[in-house]
C-alpha cells in the first residue's frame, strides 16, 4: 500500500466537531477518519484528502500544494469567519494547510515503515526500536521521556527502547491525539523511531534468542498487519450504548453499526463498490427518506460515466471518491429539481464538477454522473 | 533517487530458512542504514540564518525492493524532490516560463514561493546584474533573492556508500537467521 493509498483509504468525516473534541472519539474511528477540524463539508474534506494523498506520495512542494487547495477551497465557495482569517481555524492559511498535508503524510509513511517492520524478517533482525529524535525543532517538547515513562516505557542508559510490539507504542500513541502505535505521537513532532538489532535486543535484556525465534516463526504464518487489523478491537460498542449515542450525536448517518462494531459510512461505501458488501444505506435524505446504494448501482454507473468510456466532452469521469460524496449530498444537496415525478440533486465537487442524481420514489437511484460546471471552478 | 545493489545471501542461510525472511530482514538492514545516515545528515547540517530547519533530509522516503535473487532496488527520495541532484550535482533553472529562481530571504516567506504570496512585491535590479530581488511593496523589504541558476555540487555522501549497504543487507540477514 503505498502512502497516497492510505490517505484515500480514510473515510471523508465531516462534523463541527474541533480537535480536542475529536481527540475523544475511539482512536480506532478516528484513525479511519480523514477529517479537519470544524469542517463539515464534504466536498471540501474531499478536496483536502485528494491534495494530502498527493502530497504523502511526493512530499515535496507544499506552496504548490497550498496554492492548489486554495483554488479549489475558492470554487466551493469557502469562505474563513471574519475573525478567523490568517488564524489556524482559516483554512487557507498555511499554518493550518501544512499541518493537514504535513500530518498526513507523517501518519501514511509511519504507518508504512511499521507495517514493514512487523514482516517476519525484519523483526527477526530488528525486533526494537529506539524512540527518539528524527527532525529539528526550534522548540522542541521537552516532556517526551515524561511521556514515555507514563506509557510505561523503560530508560536504557538514557535511551527510550522497547520491543516492537510493546504496549508502550500504543499507550504512547492514546496519550496523544492520533491514538497510533508509530509515529507521529502528537502535532508537529519531531520524535521518531529508528529499529535496534536483534544482538543489541538481547545485549539489553528486552528478548532472548529463544523467544524471539518463536515470535518470529508465529508471524512468518501471519498476515502483514493490515491498515483496518486493530478496528474490531478499539470500536466495538453496542449499537444503542450511550457511547454509541454519543458517536451518533457528533456524526449522524455518517457512523453506523455493523453488529456491535461501529464503522463510518465512507468506508461501507467503499466495500460496496468494491463488491464485498452488497448495499449501504445512505441514510435521512433531504426529504426524510432513506435511500440504499447497492453495488449493482455502482458496477452499472461507473460502467457508463469511467475514464475512457466516457464520450459526451460536457460529462466528467465519475472516481471513488465521487461515491463517498453521495451521503453528504443526499443529506445536503446544492440544489433540487422535480422532474416529473423524479428528484434531479446536483451538488459541486472541487474539481470543477456538478454531481448529479436522479432519484425515483420507487426505484431509488436511477441517474447518476457528473458534468463540467460551467460557471467554472 | 534509485540504487541497485547487489545481495549475496550466504549459501547455508538459504538452506536452513526460507528466502523470503532473509530478504525482508536484509531489505531492513539497508533501509535502516539509509535512514539512520538521513537522519544523522538532517541533524548535523546548519540550518540557514533564523530560518526553521527544513529537515528536508530526514523527511526523505526510504524504499528497499527486490528484483529477482538478490538484488535489492534502493530508493531514495520521490521523482523531482532533488536527491539525485544533490549527489551527481548539476545546475538548477526555472521552470519553463519563468526567469529566475527564488531563493527566500526572509523567515515569513520560508517555504513559500512568490507566487503563493499574499501582498504586492516589486522586482528590483541593479543595471546589469543577472540576479535581483523581490521586495514587499510596502515595507520595501527584500523576501526573495532572483537569480537565473543555481549550481549544486556533486555530494556523494548524500546516501551511505555500497559497501556497507551491501553489508548492512548481509549482516541483517544474518542476525534474522542466527
Amino acid at each position: 500500500m503505498t502512502a497516497a493509498e492510505i490517505v484515500l483509504r480514510k473515510a471523508l468525516v465531516g462534523s463541527d466537531l474541533d480537535s480536542s473534541q475529536w481527540n475523544m472519539v475511539q482512536a480506532g474511528l478516528r484513525n479511519r477518519a480523514f477529517f479537519s477540524s470544524q469542517v463539515a463539508e464534504a466536498n471540501i474534506l474531499a478536496a483536502l484528502r485528494e491534495k494530502a494523498a498527493e502530497f504523502a506520495e511526493r512530499g515535496v512542494d507544499a506552496s504548490e500544494f497550498r496554492k492548489q487547495l486554495r483554488r479549489d477551497l475558492e470554487a466551493l465557495h469557502y469562505k474563513p469567519k471574519k475573525d478567523e482569517e490568517n488564524t489556524i481555524k482559516d483554512l487557507f492559511s498555511k499554518a493550518r494547510l501544512d499541518a493537514i498535508l504535513e500530518t498526513n503524510e507523517a501518519q501514511a509513511r509511519g504507518w508504512i515503515e511499521h507495517a514493514e517492520g512487523m514482516s517476519a524478517g525484519a523483526f527477526a533482525a530488528f525486533p526494537a526500536q529506539e524512540f527518539l529524535r528524527v527532525e529539528n525543532r526550534d522548540r522542541p517538547r521537552e516532556d517526551w521521556p515524561q511521556r514515555w515513562a507514563r506509557a510505561g516505557g523503560r530508560m536504557y542508559g538514557g535511551r527510550m527502547v522497547a520491543l516492537k510490539d510493546d504496549p508502550v507504542w500504543q499507550n504512547l500513541g492514546d496519550a496523544g491525539p492520533f491514538g497510533n502505535p508509530y509515529p507521529p505521537f502528537d502535532w508537529g513532532s519531531g520524535m521518531g523511531v529508528l529499529d535496534v538489532s536483534r544482538s543489541e535486543a538481547v545485549e539489553l535484556g528486552l528478548i532472548d534468542d529463544a523467544a524471539l525465534s518463536a515470535k518470529v516463526d508465529e508471524m512468518r504464518n501471519a498476515p502483514i498487519p493490515d491498515f483496518n487489523a486493530n478496528l474490531e478491537a478499539t470500536v466495538a460498542m453496542e449499537d444503542g450504548s450511550p457511547e454509541a449515542a454519543r458517536l451518533k450525536g457528533a456524526f449522524g448517518d455518517q457512523v453506523r453499526f455493523d453488529g456491535n462494531v461501529a464503522h463510518w459510512q465512507g468506508e461501507l461505501i467503499r466495500d460496496v463498490l468494491e463488491g464485498s458488501v452488497r448495499s449501504a444505506k445512505l441514510g435521512r435524505g433531504y426529504d426524510g427518506r432513506n435511500l440504499s446504494i447497492s453495488h449493482n448501482i455502482f458496477a452499472e454507473h461507473l460502467g457508463k460515466h469511467f475514464g475512457d468510456k466516457e464520450r459526451d466532452r460536457r460529462n466528467m469521469p465519475l472516481t471513488v471518491g465521487d461515491f463517498e460524496l453521495l451521503p453528504a449530498m443526499w443529506r445536503k444537496p446544492d440544489s433540487v429539481a422535480k422532474e416529473r415525478n423524479r428528484d434531479h440533486l446536483a451538488f459541486e465537487t472541487f474539481d470543477g464538477g456538478i454531481l448529479n442524481l436522479i432519484v425515483d420514489p420507487i426505484k431509488g437511484i436511477v441517474g447518476l454522473w457528473k458534468m463540467k460546471n460551467p460557471k467554472g471552478a | 533517487m534509485t540504487i541497485d545493489c547487489q545481495l549475496v545471501i550466504p549459501n547455508d542461510l538459504h538452506r536452513r530458512f526460507d528466502e523470503q525472511v532473509a530478504f525482508e530482514a536484509a531489505g531492513r538492514g539497508i533501509f535502516n542504514l539509509v535512514k539512520r545516515h538521513l537522519v544523522e545528515r538532517n541533524r548535523t547540517r546548519p540550518k540557514r540564518g533564523d530560518f526553521p530547519h527544513s529537515n528536508y533530509w530526514a523527511r526523505r522516503k526510504v524504499d528497499i525492493s527486490f528484483q529477482g535473487r538478490g538484488t535489492a532496488v534502493i530508493q531514495v527520495g520521490s521523482p523531482g524532490d532533488g536527491v539525485a541532484l544533490h549527489y551527481h550535482g548539476g545546475i538548477v533553472r526555472p521552470r519553463a516560463g519563468h526567469k529566475y529562481l527564488a531563493i527566500p530571504a526572509d523567515r515569513s516567506v520560508w517555504d513559500v514561493k512568490p507566487s503563493e504570496y499574499k501582498g504586492k512585491v516589486f522586482f528590483a535590479k541593479r543595471k546589469g546584474a543577472k540576479s535581483g530581488t523581490l521586495r514587499d511593496w510596502k515595507t520595501k523589504k527584500v523576501l526573495w533573492f532572483l537569480v537565473p541558476e543555481a549550481h549544486m555540487k556533486a555530494d556523494k555522501t548524500v546516501i551511505p556508500e555500497m559497501r556497507d549497504m551491501v553489508a548492512a543487507g548481509q549482516r541483517a540477514a544474518m542476525e534474522a537467521m542466527r
